[in-house]
């Protein structure tokens, strides 16, 4: 992944209020990673781990400490970090550039910014865009749907019928966000966003109708630009001789980019209804992360109650057997 | 599996209608069809993946299929793309 520094002025220009003071020629240089570098060490006289390759941000510290020397020292420490190649310099604070600053930039042809932000917002203001431009991505198949808030992203082999499901769920009121090809990002540690290609933005398809737009049928309301994936609903054929969950205890997961996404897998078979079965999967996540846990507090609760005494005694043997071979300690 | 990459010819890159060719062309056989335009795969079956994959004039298609029927794929997906020229 690589981005320039053209790229990042025009997009960040207006939010970070930067300008360009020298080094024009420059913009096409190119970042290759998200870190960012402060380079009052290398100024100093250490290159040793120069990191010259990202962003150089020279923050009230550098401007101060470049003041406090004489001239021609000035000149040699300026001149020494010249010597690397350096995507480009960004001056905070409305910092004046200290004049052969400015002139190594315009011969070197490295960019020179200045932005009235203090450094350290600066700083994570820019984090934040180059962390969502370097994030791994990686290309799902499937449909990612908002229901009720959560992001749902529907599985399985193609033409089982992920894409009706979706058009069934926008037609409920849900929000499409892609289909088919869902760009997946990951941000921070352990948060997946997915949205569409530009290309396949607000657009499916149906054998035998073609392409349609979402948008100009349902509304704006029908689709969303971005969402983050929370369950994976995984359609899959109904076979007699698999085991699918019957009590929900165990949360299987999908790991996507090293992140773990709890999994459902859903039997279909002709006359179900899995967009209502898709809109309580949304539901009775919310309700888990909010704190209940219906699969869980009901065993415990019918465990409790088996387990009194009285009860106990009013069963017959072959009842009081058959529960023991479950699950009581 | 079989693998090949074909060169485009089409001017206009693979847009929507060659698109549609690829897909109908690779629903016929019994393997699985895997396109890509060297960044990502999509599935060789879903026309949405093929027209987001965007591969201009002159860009490179990779098809990959595994499975019973895959050289015979490969053979008439290369044949429309490099001989037919997508009909265009």
């Amino acid at each position: 992944m690589k981005i320039t520094i053209r790229q990042i002025f025009t997009e960040l220009k207006k939010d970070l209020s930067l300008t360009l003071l020298a080094g024009e020629e420059g913009l096409e240089n190119q970042i290759i990673e998200s870190d960012l570098h402060r380079p009052g060490l290398a100024l100093a006289g250490f290159v040793e781990l120069f990191t010259y390759h990202r962003i150089q941000v020279l923050g009230n510290t550098e401007i101060r400490y470049l003041a406090s020397m004489a001239l021609e020292q000035k000149q040699k420490c300026l001149e020494k970090i010249f010597e690397f190649n350096v995507p480009c310099f960004i001056l905070t604070h409305n910092n004046k550039a200290p004049e052969r600053l400015l002139e190594l930039c315009k011969e070197n042809e490295i960019p020179l910014f200045v932005t009235p932000l203090s450094t350290t917002n600066f700083m994570n203001l820019i984090s934040e865009h180059l962390n969502e431009v370097f994030a791994p991505v990686e290309i799902l198949h499937g449909s990612l749907v908002d229901v009720y808030g959560v992001g749902l992203l529907l599985k399985g082999r193609s033409g089982i019928g992920k894409s009706e499901v979706a058009l069934d769920l926008v037609e409920r009121g849900h929000r499409l966000v892609a289909d088919d090809i869902v760009t997946t990002k990951k941000i921070k540690r352990n948060i997946l966003i997915g949205s569409a290609t530009e290309r396949t933005k607000n657009m499916m398809e149906f054998r035998g109708v073609g392409l349609i737009n979402l948008r100009c049928i349902f509304g704006v309301r029908a689709v969303r630009y971005q969402k983050r994936i929370e369950v994976i609903v995984e359609l899959k054929e109904w076979d007699p001789k698999a085991n699918f969950d019957r009590l929900g205890l165990d949360e299987k997961v999908t790991t996507i980019l090293d992140v773990k996404i709890p999994t459902i897998e859903l039997p279909i078979f002709p006359g179900k209804n899995i967009t209502v079965i898709a809109e309580v999967i949304a539901m009775n996540h919310l309700v888990k992360y909010y704190g209940y846990d219906p699969a869980t507090q009901y065993t415990k609760e019918i465990k409790e109650k088996y387990l009194q005494k009285g009860l106990v005694e009013t069963f017959t043997k072959n009842e009081l057997a058959s529960y023991l071979r479950g699950d009581v300690e | 599996m079989k693998e090949i990459c074909l060169k485009i010819k089409n001017q206009a890159g693979i847009h929507a209608r060659p698109s549609a060719l690829l897909v109908n062309l690779a629903a016929k056989f019994d393997c699985e069809v895997v396109l890509s335009n060297g960044h990502f795969d999509v599935n060789g079956k879903s026309i949405l993946g093929v027209i987001s994959l965007a591969i201009p004039y002159r860009g490179l298609l990779y098809v990959k299929a595994n499975g019973k029927d895959e050289e015979k794929a490969i053979e008439s997906i290369s044949k429309l793309v490099t001989v037919d020229n997508f009909f265009e």
